[in-house]
């Protein structure tokens, strides 16, 4: 136990290079904050707005709900869009809320959990999103091969609806990768420390 | 005029207590640059939230929180990557030279010794050394209090065992 207190003692009376005048430290404080979480944030609040603006950056979005209708799903691609503005604002007033809540003056686990719920709220928004894209793409593909006339037609020449199927696939399957990877970069390498940091809190209260 | 004297103020207080800063700084980081730089993001943290320190505790106790806080979660420094296993066998002693050349050569083992350690633990070692009560370590890192007993405990025996493997190697 002596040897902790010697240690105790030598840390209380530690001396650095560095000391910091009055006139240095208002200089400090005057700087811009370099926290990279902030970038979280800024990326979230894009995303939301990318969203709300789909239908002015897509061309001829409204155009494609006449071939929803020809289709026989006006309503339910009309049904669709609400759902997923309902979502949105839904998602976007849990952000704003917990961001709201985020201080630096917390214990260490609330500030963790906070900054991490925060930006659950935007990725609980993409998976329902894109959750709805691909019911909603496999009805209208569905429809489409029922009763778009091109596509009757392209079916009964070359009779091939298993390559239809085969190249939708990929190119899903080439969306949800390029999400996935951009994710990985964009907030993986900031958020996975923290959750490492949040889980280690929470085993130590287990 | 009464910004004026809120900044002066906290100036001072930081001024003061600025060993502390250095202490989470020297913990959380491996080389003087990083130092500097995670100081002031303490620093502008700090002032920032100054507006929300109320007095109701004491000014170094409400500075581990917003300390750790940006150690942990707000400041990310990118860590160089180095592939070759011979260079990183080497970095940390030349970092340790370089770094406080005044520093006391236990404390400098100490620091070495624990830049392996788990960013939580670090913060449970720091608060250690400072001496703190279990409910204040609860407290600052939301955990309860009996947990940070358990976990203080096997801090210290962890310790305790660095320094006596230190001694018998």
């Amino acid at each position: 136990m002596d040897e902790l207190k010697l240690l105790k003692n030598k840390w209380a009376n530690q001396k650095f290079d560095k000391q910091y005048s009055a006139e240095e430290l208002n200089g400090l404080i005057q700087k811009k904050s370099k926290s990279s979480i902030k970038y979280i944030f800024y990326l979230s609040v894009a995303e939301f707005f990318l969203y709300i603006s789909i239908p002015f950056i897509v061309p001829n979005y409204y155009e494609s709900f006449d071939y929803y209708k020809s289709l026989n799903l006006y309503e339910f691609s009309i049904a669709i869009s609400v759902i997923g503005y309902i979502l949105l604002l839904y998602f976007m007033l849990r952000f704003f809320r917990n961001y709201k809540r985020i201080s630096v003056t917390d214990s260490v686990k609330g500030h963790l959990s906070t900054i991490l719920n925060t930006r659950r709220a935007v990725n609980q928004y993409i998976y329902f999103s894109l959750g709805i894209l691909l019911v909603f793409l496999c009805v209208v593909m569905y429809s489409a091969l029922l009763f778009d006339e091109n596509l009757v037609a392209f079916q009964e020449k070359k009779d091939s609806i298993v390559m239809i199927i085969f190249i939708i696939g990929i190119v899903i399957s080439l969306i949800i990768g390029v999400f996935g990877l951009l994710y990985y970069f964009l907030y993986g390498r900031l958020l996975n420390p923290l959750k490492k940091n949040e889980k280690e809190l929470m085993n130590i209260n287990h | 005029m009464s910004s004026l004297k809120n900044e002066a103020n906290f100036v001072s207080l930081l001024n003061e207590n600025q060993n502390l800063v250095h202490k989470i700084c020297r913990m959380y980081t491996d080389s003087k640059a990083a130092h500097d730089d995670l100081f002031q993001e303490i620093s502008i943290q700090l002032w920032r939230s100054y507006d929300r320190f109320e007095g109701k505790s004491k000014f170094s106790t409400w500075m581990y929180r917003v300390g750790l806080n940006t150690a942990i979660t707000l400041y990310r420094k990118e860590k160089k990557r180095i592939d070759s296993g011979v260079l990183q066998d080497n970095i940390p002693q030349i970092a340790v030279e370089e770094y406080d050349s005044e520093i006391d050569e236990q404390l400098a083992w100490l620091y070495k010794k624990i830049n392996a350690f788990s960013e939580i633990d670090k913060a449970l070692i720091l608060l250690y050394l400072e001496d703190k009560k279990y409910d204040e370590i609860a407290e600052t890192l939301g955990i309860s209090s009996v947990n940070a007993r358990v976990k203080m405990n096997r801090i210290k025996k962890r310790l305790k065992e660095m320094i006596n493997d230190r001694h018998d190697g």
